[in-house]
C-alpha cells in the first residue's frame, strides 16, 4: 500500500511539471493561440488534486486499518485508539501535516482552475502558474524530506502495535486545530500567487485584489478559527488556567494572522482609493512567507535544539528547503516590486492625520512591527541561547494593544482624506459617556481588586467599552442614513445594510468582536484569584475560594483502554447566595503506553467568571493537592472571537446579485480599455 | 501622487513609533535583575561549574523514571541528560504532562551544584506532535 501512496505523489509531480509547461506556453503567446494549453494546464491542476487526494486516502486507510508497516502510522497511532483519533493522527507529525497542507493547497487551486475553465482569465492563469510551482515544491519536499509513506522500523513493525497518540492531543479542539490552521496557511498562497501574477503582468488595476480578496478572507477566517481552537485547547487541557502563553508554537500561528489582517485592510485601500499598491503586493507575499515560517518554526524542530533537547528531531533538510522557499518568495517579490514600482505607484496618498489613509497606514505599520518583534523574539534562542519569557510579551502587548484598540475604534469614523474634527468629537460623546458609566464597577473594587494597582487593565477595559459603544453607533449612523435616504423603516434598512454592504457590516462586526475580546483579555489577565490548597483524603473537607466554596466528596477511579483515571469530586457552592452549583470533578489520567500523567481541569462556566479546578494528584501520605483559579471575564475572550469570526463570515459571503464587484470591475476595465483604444485611434 | 511634505510627516510618525517601541523592548530586556530573558544551560554545564550556584538558570533534561516524589504540594525529582543528573524541588502548579521519561525544562535558582529550587517547569510541548519513544532508553 505504501508504494501506491508514493506512486500517487510521483504522478502528481509529473502532472505538475506538465502543468507548468502548459501554462508557460499558454500564458506566453496571444490568448487565442494558447487556448488549448490553458485548458490542459487547468485540468493539470484538477488532476493534481485528485492524485494528492488519492495519496492522502491511502494514508487515512492505513491509519484506520492499523497498518503498522507504515512508519508514520506506527509512530503516531495504535490499535486501541478510536477511529476518530486514528484519523486525527494523520496530522500528528510533520509528515502528515505537510501532506495535509499540500492536499488543501491543491484543493484551493483546483477550485480556481475550475473557475478558470468556465471563464478563462489571464490573471487566474498566471496565478495558477505560480501556485503550481509551490505545489511542485511541496510535493518534492514531502517525498525527499518528510515522506509519510516510508517503511516502519523492522523492530517496531514486529511489535504489531503503534506507539500511540500523544495523550495531550486527545481532545476535540486539538483534532480540529491543525487542519483549520492549515486551511488558513494553504489559502494564503492564493493572494500571494495573484500578487506575483499582477506584478509579472504589470497589471496594477484592482482586478487582482478583487479576485484575491475572497480567498484571503476565507483563509483568514480559518486562521482565526484555528488560533481560537488552539487557545481553547490550551485553556482546557494544558491546565495552567490561561489560554495564551506566548509559546513559540502559538507565536508561529499568530505571525501570518497579523500580516493577513494588515493585508485585508490594505486591499480595501487598494480597491476603493487605488492606494497602498506596493504595500498590498508586499503584504500578500509576506503573509505567504509567514505561513511557511509558521511551519518552519513548528515542524522542523528548529527550536527543539536550543530549548528542550539537543538535536532531537531537528530536520536539517526541511530547514534548508523551507528557508530556501521563503528566501525565493521574498527575493522574487522584491525584484518584481522594484522593477514595477512605476506601475504600482499609489493613486492617492495621505495628507491629513485625521484620515483613513493615515490610520490604515498606522494599522499596517503596527501589525507588521508587532509581527517582526514576535518573530525576532521567537527565533532569538537560535542566535543567542536566551529565551524571552511570556512576561515580556505581556508587558509589551499591553500598551501596544491599547493604542491599537483605539486605532481600530477611531478609523471607521474618519473620512478617506480628511475629517471634520468637531463632528468627530460630537460622535464620540455618546460612546465616551457610556464608557465612563460602564467603568464604574471596575473602579469601585469589583472582584475586590484595587484599580489603582492595575491602571493598564482598567484603561483597556475603558477603551474596550468605548469601542463597543462606538461600533454600535456606527451601525446606527449607517442604518439611519440609509433609512432616511430611501424613506424606509429602520428595521428594513438594517436588513438591507447587512445584505448589501457586507464588507462594511462584516468589518464593523469584526471590530466589535475585537473590542469584546480586549475586554475579556484585560479582565482575565488582571483579576485572577489563585488558590493552591492541600487537603486530606477525607470527605467533607472544605476549601474557600473567593465567593465559592468547594466541599470534597470522594476520589473516583476508572479504567479506559490504555488509561487509568482518578477524579477528585467536589461539591461547588456559591457563598454569596448559598446556591449549590453541582459537582465539579477535575481528573488526573495515567497513560499506560507513555507512562505519563496528564491533568484534566474541570471548569464551571459563568457569564462573568470561570471556576477552574485542577487536581494535581495524591502523595504518599494521602493528601490531595488542588489548584483553584477564579478567572473573571474569560468568557468574553471566546464570545469576542466568535463575533469576530461571524463578522468575517458576513464579509466573505458571496453576493447573491448577479453583478458581483468582480464582474462590475471587469466591465469597467473593459470600458476603460475601449476608451483608451479610441483615444489612441483618434490621436493617430 | 506622493508629495514630499506628506512623506516627511509619515516618516517622522513612523520613526517615533518605532523608537518608542524599541525603547520599551530594550528597557524590558536590558534590566538584568528582572530580565525577561533567560539563558538555557545543559545539566553538565551547571553541575560542573560552581559559578552558577545561587543564580537563576534554565536547565533541560529528561525526568528520571522512578525519581518523582510528592509530598503535599512539594515535588522532588531528578532530571538527567545521559549520565549527568540534577535534583529538582518544586512546589508550584505542575504542568499538564508529567512523569518519568518526559522532557522537561526547569527554571529556578541553583541551591548547590546538584540541587535546583525550581520556579517553573515546562514539559516538552505537544506540538512537536511526536509520541515520546519511551521504549528505547
Amino acid at each position: 500500500m505504501r508504494i501506491i501512496g508514493l506512486l500517487a505523489l510521483i504522478i502528481s509531480i509529473a502532472i505538475s511539471i506538465y502543468t507548468a509547461y502548459s501554462f508557460y506556453v499558454g500564458n506566453k503567446v496571444k490568448p487565442r493561440k494558447g487556448q488549448k494549453q490553458q485548458v490542459a494546464g487547468n485540468w493539470g491542476m484538477v488532476w493534481q488534486f485528485i492524485a494528492v487526494t488519492f495519496a492522502s486516502l491511502v494514508l487515512v486507510a492505513a491509519f484506520i486499518n492499523n497498518d503498522f508497516s507504515f512508519g508514520y502510522v506506527a509512530e503516531n497511532s495504535m490499535m486501541q485508539l478510536s477511529t476518530f483519533y486514528k484519523i486525527s493522527a494523520f496530522w500528528a507529525g510533520h509528515e502528515g501535516s505537510l501532506l495535509l497542507w499540500l492536499w488543501m493547497l491543491t484543493g484551493y487551486t483546483a477550485v480556481l482552475a475550475f473557475f478558470n475553465l468556465k471563464k478563462e482569465n489571464r490573471l487566474n492563469s498566471l496565478a495558477l502558474y505560480i501556485s503550481n510551482f509551490i505545489q511542485l515544491f511541496l510535493t518534492v519536499t514531502i517525498l525527499v524530506a518528510t515522506n509519510p509513506f516510508k517503511a516502519a522500523d523492522p523492530q517496531v513493525a514486529m511489535i504489531g502495535n503503534g506507539m500511540g497518540l500523544n495523550p495531550l492531543l486527545k481532545h476535540w479542539a486539538m483534532v480540529f486545530h491543525p487542519p483549520t490552521l492549515f486551511m488558513g496557511y494553504a489559502g494564503l498562497t492564493i493572494p500571494f500567487a495573484f500578487a506575483i501574477a499582477a506584478l509579472i503582468d504589470r497589471n496594477a488595476s484592482s482586478e487582482w485584489v478583487n479576485r484575491a480578496r475572497g480567498w484571503t478572507l476565507f483563509a483568514w477566517f480559518f486562521l482565526t478559527v484555528g488560533i481560537w481552537l488552539g487557545a481553547l485547547w490550551a485553556y482546557v487541557v494544558l491546565g495552567w488556567g490561561g489560554y495564551w502563553g506566548w509559546d513559540p508554537v502559538e507565536n508561529a500561528s499568530i505571525l501570518p494572522w497579523f500580516v493577513g489582517t494588515a493585508l485585508l485592510h490594505t486591499f480595501a485601500v487598494y480597491r476603493k482609493r487605488g492606494g497602498m499598491k506596493i504595500w498590498a503586493v508586499s503584504l500578500a507575499s509576506l503573509s505567504f512567507i509567514m505561513c511557511v515560517m509558521a511551519t518552519f518554526i513548528t515542524r522542523t524542530g528548529l527550536l527543539s535544539k536550543v530549548s528542550v533537547h539537543s538535536f532531537q528531531g531537528t530536520k536539517v533538510d526541511l530547514i534548508i528547503l523551507f528557508g530556501g522557499l521563503m528566501l525565493a518568495a521574498a527575493g522574487a517579490t522584491i525584484y518584481l516590486a522594484k522593477t514595477r514600482a512605476k506601475e504600482f505607484e499609489t493613486q492617492e496618498f495621505f495628507s491629513d492625520f485625521l484620515s483613513k489613509h493615515f490610520t490604515y497606514y498606522l494599522n499596517n505599520v503596527m501589525l507588521v512591527m508587532f509581527m517582526v518583534i514576535i518573530l525576532f523574539t521567537t527565533l532569538l534562542p537560535i542566535f543567542s541561547g536566551a529565551e524571552v519569557k511570556a512576561d515580556f510579551y505581556n508587558k509589551l502587548a499591553q500598551p501596544i494593544g491599547l493604542v491599537y484598540l483605539l486605532l481600530v475604534t477611531v478609523c471607521p469614523f474618519l473620512g478617506w482624506t480628511k475629517t471634520d474634527g468637531k463632528k468627530l468629537l460630537r460622535q464620540f460623546a455618546l460612546p465616551l459617556g457610556f464608557a465612563v458609566v460602564a467603568i464604574i464597577p471596575f473602579v469601585m473594587g469589583w472582584n475586590s481588586v484595587n484599580w489603582l494597582s492595575q491602571p493598564f487593565g482598567v484603561a483597556t477595559i475603558f477603551v474596550a467599552f468605548f469601542s463597543m459603544a462606538a461600533v454600535l453607533e456606527l451601525f446606527y449612523i449607517k442604518v439611519s442614513t440609509r433609512a432616511k435616504n430611501r424613506g424606509v423603516g429602520f428595521t428594513s434598512a438594517l436588513f438591507a445594510t447587512f445584505k448589501n454592504s457586507r464588507s462594511l457590516t462584516g468589518g464593523y462586526l469584526s471590530h466589535l468582536g475585537i473590542a469584546i475580546m480586549f475586554f475579556g483579555i484585560a479582565g482575565s489577565m488582571l483579576y485572577v484569584q489563585d488558590i493552591q490548597p492541600v487537603i486530606k483524603n477525607q470527605p467533607g473537607q472544605v476549601i474557600q475560594a473567593g465567593d465559592y466554596q468547594l466541599t470534597y466528596k470522594e476520589l473516583k477511579q476508572g479504567q479506559a483502554p490504555d488509561e487509568t483515571f482518578y477524579s477528585a469530586v467536589f461539591q461547588l457552592r456559591n457563598n454569596k447566595n448559598g446556591k449549590s452549583l453541582g459537582e465539579i470533578a477535575p481528573e488526573m489520567v495515567y497513560h499506560e503506553t507513555q507512562q505519563q500523567q496528564t491533568l484534566k481541569a474541570a471548569v464551571h462556566y459563568e457569564p462573568f467568571r470561570d471556576v477552574f479546578v485542577i487536581f494535581n494528584g495524591i502523595d504518599k501520605q494521602g493528601n490531595l493537592s488542588v489548584n483553584i483559579k477564579i478567572n473573571p471575564l474569560i468568557s468574553f475572550v471566546w464570545i469576542g472571537s466568535l463575533v469576530l469570526v461571524f463578522g468575517t463570515l458576513i464579509a466573505m459571503w458571496p453576493k447573491s446579485a448577479p453583478a458581483t464587484a468582480e464582474e462590475t470591475d471587469e466591465v469597467e476595465a473593459k470600458k476603460a480599455a475601449r476608451r483608451r483604444k479610441e483615444a489612441l485611434a483618434t490621436a493617430d | 501622487m506622493v508629495d514630499s511634505k506628506s512623506k516627511t510627516r509619515l516618516l517622522v510618525v513612523t520613526i517615533v513609533l518605532i523608537a518608542a517601541i524599541g525603547y520599551m523592548i530594550f528597557s524590558l530586556m536590558g534590566n538584568s535583575s528582572s530580565s525577561s530573558l533567560s539563558y538555557y544551560r545543559k545539566i553538565d554545564e551547571v553541575t560542573k561549574d560552581s559559578t552558577y550556584v545561587g543564580k537563576n538558570v534554565r536547565v533541560g533534561g529528561e525526568i528520571l523514571k522512578g525519581s518523582v516524589n510528592q509530598e503535599g504540594r512539594k515535588y522532588t525529582f531528578k532530571i538527567h541528560d545521559k549520565d549527568k543528573q540534577l535534583m529538582v524541588t518544586y512546589s508550584g502548579q505542575m504542568p499538564s504532562t508529567f512523569g518519568g521519561g518526559v522532557q522537561a525544562i526547569v527554571e529556578g535558582r541553583l541551591v548547590s551544584q546538584n540541587l535546583m529550587e525550581a520556579k517553573s517547569i515546562t514539559t516538552q510541548c505537544p506540538s512537536k506532535y511526536k509520541s515520546k519513544k519511551t521504549g528505547g532508553n
